[in-house]
């Protein structure tokens, strides 16, 4: 059995999943709260081709027949460092700085999600919701924010405070944005549109999570560090493709010369 | 298979190919009175979960991440901003901006239906009625203001009041009061072009009444209210948009060379 075949052929899967990461960083580079996922890579256990697999390695036969056993992709990880605010003057657009997350759900759900896409609007009952998802954006008790008809100039403090100014009344607090920290960051997962999941759970977040009127959070996509990544990606596929090519010519080789006597 | 990277990237070409034509128009309305500028909002497609967190491997033990591919991006949608642009002044009398939240409420004869603009440049037509001015169709402010013929001069106040005063008289006669509506969500609101915007089931329905109460803004005479599209807003953007398509063409590009490795690699 060609077993480099295969190793190579493992490798060539590996870089081309790379690149679908990739991929989709660049494809969201203009997403806003959008954070760039990574592929980690893993090797496999070493191969015991006299016996097979399963042997733990101290008990595998050393020696030529041993290979290694090639490489997979281990995990995608998410990487939540802070993207750039980016000032666009909405009055219903809000930025998560540090490292919380809003809570969206479905309309009558319990489910919350988590997200830091804060381009926020309303309904016609005045119900604050995510634009695009049309999801309901809770607050601290969970319940969904009205923001009164004959409101204006809504103002959202850094802790999270909605108030508004009313007529014949002094301006008064609405409600406040329920932010989110999730207990495990690295078993986050992503659904799309933005919203992710805490299988880990999540606890309100600390006073080290503040949020901002009128901006919003850039993608956290950096062009240079992706083109590198697609770069390397790239050329690993083409290296483990090449060494399946050369492979392929040496057993080619080898069966002609076989034939030839 | 890189086949997937190939889809992502031309997702990505697709969704800031369509940002460059929001761009564009707000660009080319960069001069139209009582135009309001949208921005495309961004997000990320499904998740492929290769291996969900917590799957066990051979000795039982959870993997604490998982392997998940996104499959590119989409426009989630196109929302209006709509803030205030500058306050201009013409001198003409029959030019109005509104300085506040709000809108006019025109009628569209040719349909009966009712549209609502921020574009106050009105005239009046053969029968002395304020009409939104338009090459196309007049189209009568609502509730509509009619200036009598011998009127020398119009005046009206910041909260609606039109006031004339005709030759020979010092006082001055009330005509009407011009209304204004605002929406819980303008956002919501359908554009139709002309500046004119339409109630949808998104917006809520337009809440009537006198300029200055209730949230909504003043009425200023001799001004126009400017484009809020900022120009270098918009060239910021147009570079970020353009970039990024490029880049996600760098990722067709790349997805398709790896896939004519692998077709070349069998040779006969």
């Amino acid at each position: 059995m060609l077993h480099g075949l295969y190793t190579a052929a493992q490798g060539a899967a590996a870089r081309a999943t790379q690149l679908d990461v990739v991929a989709n960083n660049i494809a969201n580079a203009g997403t806003d709260g959008f954070k760039r996922a990574l592929a980690l890579f893993q090797q496999h256990e070493p191969f015991d081709a006299e016996r097979g697999n399963p042997f733990p390695p101290e008990q595998q036969l050393l020696g030529l027949d041993k290979h290694s056993g090639g490489v997979t992709v281990a995990a995608t990880v998410t990487d939540l460092s802070q993207g750039p605010l980016l000032e666009t003057g909405g009055e219903l657009d809000v930025a998560v700085a540090g490292p919380g997350f809003f809570a969206v759900a479905e309309a009558g759900e319990k489910t919350e999600f988590l997200t830091r896409a804060g381009n926020f609007t309303l309904d016609p009952e005045g119900r604050l919701l995510q634009a695009g998802t049309g999801l309901e954006v809770r607050d601290v008790a969970g319940n969904p924010i009205t923001i009164p008809e004959d409101a204006s100039g809504v103002t959202v403090a850094p802790d999270g405070t909605i108030s508004a100014a009313f007529p014949n009344a002094p301006t008064a607090a609405i409600a406040t944005l329920k932010l989110l920290t999730p207990n495990d960051p690295a078993g986050l997962r992503h659904l799309g549109d933005g919203r992710y999941v805490a299988p880990a759970g999540t606890t309100p977040a600390g006073p080290g999570v503040s949020v901002r009127q009128g901006f919003l959070e850039a993608s956290g996509v950096t062009p240079v560090t992706e083109t590198l990544a697609m770069i390397e990606a790239q050329r690993g596929f083409e290296a483990n493709v090449n060494m399946i090519k050369y492979q392929e010519e040496s057993l080619g080789r080898l069966l002609s010369a076989a034939a030839a006597r | 298979m890189s086949l997937r990277a190939l889809h992502t990237g031309g997702t990505g070409m697709q969704a800031y190919g369509f940002n460059l034509d929001v761009v564009a128009n707000n660009l080319a309305n960069a001069g139209t009175t009582g135009f309001k500028r949208s921005r495309s909002d961004f997000q990320d497609l499904f998740y492929e979960q290769v291996k969900p967190p917590g799957a066990l491997d051979t000795n039982g033990i959870a993997s604490p991440v998982g392997v998940e591919v996104g499959l590119g991006v989409r426009v989630a949608g196109t929302k209006g901003d709509f803030s205030q642009g500058n306050l201009v002044e013409t001198g003409n009398q029959f030019d109005l901006a509104i300085a506040g939240d709000g809108f006019f409420r025109v009628n569209d004869l040719a349909t009966g239906q009712f549209f609502y603009t921020r574009s106050g440049t009105f005239s009046k037509n053969a029968e002395g009625s304020l009409v939104m001015s338009s090459a196309d169709i007049g189209r009568p402010l609502d509730p509509q203001i009619t200036i009598p013929e011998d009127a020398t001069e119009v005046s009206i106040s910041g909260d609606g009041v039109v006031n004339v005063f005709v030759a020979g008289d010092q006082t001055p006669q009330e005509v009407g009061r011009i209304q204004l509506a605002r929406f819980i969500n303008p956002a919501g609101l359908l554009r139709i072009g002309e500046t004119l915007f339409q109630e949808s089931g998104a917006s809520g329905v337009a809440i009537e009444d006198q300029p200055g109460l209730n949230g909504l803004g003043q009425i200023r005479q001799n001004f126009l209210e400017n484009s809020n599209v900022e120009p270098v807003r918009e060239l910021v953007d147009l570079i970020k948009t353009q970039r990024n398509f490029e880049l996600n063409g760098q990722v067709v590009q790349a997805a398709d060379q790896s896939l004519q490795l692998v077709t070349n690699l069998r040779r006969f």
